[in-house]
């Protein structure tokens, strides 16, 4: 920001050191009030609970919370937990990623086999996906698999759609273009349809990996052993709240991560 | 602007009584009827014609997107449909009406896309095309992307990719259509030189009569659908200098304009 300022005006005039200093002063305050909210927050849940205001039995406390993280931290487990359904996200995103360009691009190069499926892919996207997992656990038993199959579940109908509804907007004389180039539907699909859908490729992706850490922890729930689902579950089985809260806060931040880190790439690429 | 043509030769392209039809469930729209004409090599013919004559049907016909229903199109004498799809050496080349440059792509890796389809991207094609880029001013912007460009400069990076499969027949479907007014001047006046200095044949579909009868040796006018040739009209000017734009002062200008626009009237009127 600052080099392009200095590109345009080498001395930056008054007025615009007073907008800079007016626009750094806003961001601090903003970052401030922030980091002041959710210290009160935790201050007053802690207090509450520490003068037995409301029932920590049920609500739980930070310092509960952190003490039982750090107690995790020690004997690995919580690692242990984050890294199964990390993985369990991971491989079925990967899949989802994979099968649905493949699945899109297909539909684009047969068109009688788009009209033939579609409406079995349209009433597969509006099925309620966690519907499906007692399904598959049927079929497939408990385990991994079986989650991994669930978080592919969830993303993939939509993500083809999706994809494939993207490749149909690319304009139509572009594609004149490359036929009077003497260029065939496969060069329509590489040198036209797949470099100018990047962008919706890379944005399908964002929700994708959100969708299979939904599709992830609803098998946890239902199929696992292990995993910050299954963690949350037996939390709440055996009333230990602190254990509830706990997986629900790693799995915000770790959501959160998720989402940046394919904003991030989609930045640099694009 | 007369052009030496020796009639002995053979023409390049020929039209036999060419009729189409559109087939929707409503039923059948006759487009084409029975047109036919001949076109010599070196040649510049306009096609005018109201709007939703068939002059695009007819260009597509000529680029061989479509088969014609009935009557023939040759090109050298042989089918010219058959021709397209045999193989890649396709010998017309078509120009759109908007240059539909790929964003994604620099200008030079947009002008070589025919090229690079046909799999004809040898160290001689490519130093043509960078002679074309350097004879129209476009060589020191070959690596800025379609939007960094003036519209003139846009239309001309179109041309090149065009002129890079070295076609032997041009088809310029309302290439000016998209560009303001003093663009529109420049460029039609670029185009037409780069088409004469080349010794290209080509087709321009226009509805601007000014621009027809400036620009080719000879005029075709197109009845409403289904359309027809009414007429054909030689142009020969005497241009009072060098400078193609300044058909407008030709003696002939007005005498042509008017009969053309009669035809056409007339035409409506029916």
């Amino acid at each position: 920001m600052k080099n392009k300022n200095n590109k345009e005006s080498q001395i930056p005039s008054a007025n615009q050191k007073e907008f800079l200093r007016k626009y750094h002063k806003e961001k601090n305050s903003i970052r401030l009030w922030r980091s002041f909210l959710f210290l009160a927050f935790l201050l007053l849940w802690e207090g509450l609970s520490f003068f037995h205001v409301i029932d920590s039995f049920f609500f739980s406390s930070p310092l509960q919370i952190f003490s039982l993280f750090f107690k995790m931290c020690k004997n690995f487990e919580i690692f242990k937990h984050i890294g199964i359904t990390l993985t369990e996200t991971f491989l079925s995103f990967f899949a989802v990623t994979l099968l649905s360009v493949i699945v899109a691009i297909s539909l684009f190069t047969w068109p009688k086999a788009a009209k033939i499926l579609e409406p079995a892919l349209v009433v597969l996207n509006s099925l309620p996906k966690s519907a499906l997992a007692p399904l598959i656990i049927v079929w497939l038993g408990t385990g991994i698999k079986t989650i991994i199959i669930a978080g592919i579940s969830v993303a993939v109908f939509g993500s083809i759609i999706n994809l494939y509804a993207g490749f149909l907007q690319v304009e139509k004389e572009k594609i004149k273009l490359i036929i009077t180039l003497g260029g065939g539907r496969k060069d329509v699909l590489f040198k036209l349809i797949v470099p100018s859908c990047t962008p919706l490729i890379l944005s399908n992706m964002k929700v994708n990996i959100g969708l299979c850490l939904v599709g992830v922890i609803i098998g946890e729930f239902l199929a696992a052993k292990e995993g910050l689902g299954y963690l949350i579950i037996y939390g709440s089985q055996i009333f230990q709240l602190d254990l509830l809260i706990l997986s629900i806060t790693i799995l915000c931040i770790i959501a959160n991560l998720f989402y940046k880190t394919i904003q991030y790439t989609e930045n640099k690429l694009l | 602007m007369t052009i030496q043509v020796s009639h002995t030769e053979p023409p390049i392209l020929q039209l036999h009584q060419v009729s189409f039809s559109y087939h929707t469930l409503q039923g059948e729209t006759p487009v084409l009827h029975q047109v036919s004409f001949e076109i010599q090599q070196g040649e510049f013919i306009s096609v005018i014609g109201p709007s939703g004559a068939g002059k695009s049907t007819l260009l597509n016909l000529l680029a061989g997107l479509i088969p014609v229903e009935e009557g023939k199109i040759l090109f050298l004498g042989k089918d010219l449909y058959l021709q397209k799809k045999e193989g890649p050496s396709f010998p017309l080349g078509y120009m759109l009406q908007q240059d539909q440059l790929f964003e994604f792509r620099t200008i030079w890796q947009n002008v070589i896309l025919g090229l690079e389809i046909n799999k004809k991207l040898t160290s001689d094609n490519i130093s043509y095309v960078n002679s074309l880029l350097k004879k129209y001013n476009l060589y020191e912007f070959k690596d800025k992307k379609p939007s960094q460009l003036s519209g003139g400069m846009r239309q001309r990076a179109a041309l090149i990719r065009t002129l890079a499969l070295r076609p032997k027949i041009l088809l310029l479907d309302e290439p000016f259509s998209a560009l303001d007014y003093q663009t529109r001047l420049e460029v039609s006046g670029d185009i037409a030189k780069i088409i004469k200095e080349n010794n290209i044949t080509a087709i321009l579909v226009t509805h601007n009569l000014s621009e027809a009868i400036g620009l080719s040796d000879r005029v075709l006018v197109l009845s409403p659908r289904p359309a027809t040739i009414i007429k054909q009209l030689p142009i020969h000017l005497t241009l009072p200098s060098d400078n193609l734009l300044s058909y407008r002062l030709a003696p002939e200008f007005n005498t042509y304009f008017n009969e053309l626009w009669e035809d056409l009237n007339h035409e409506k009127q029916k």
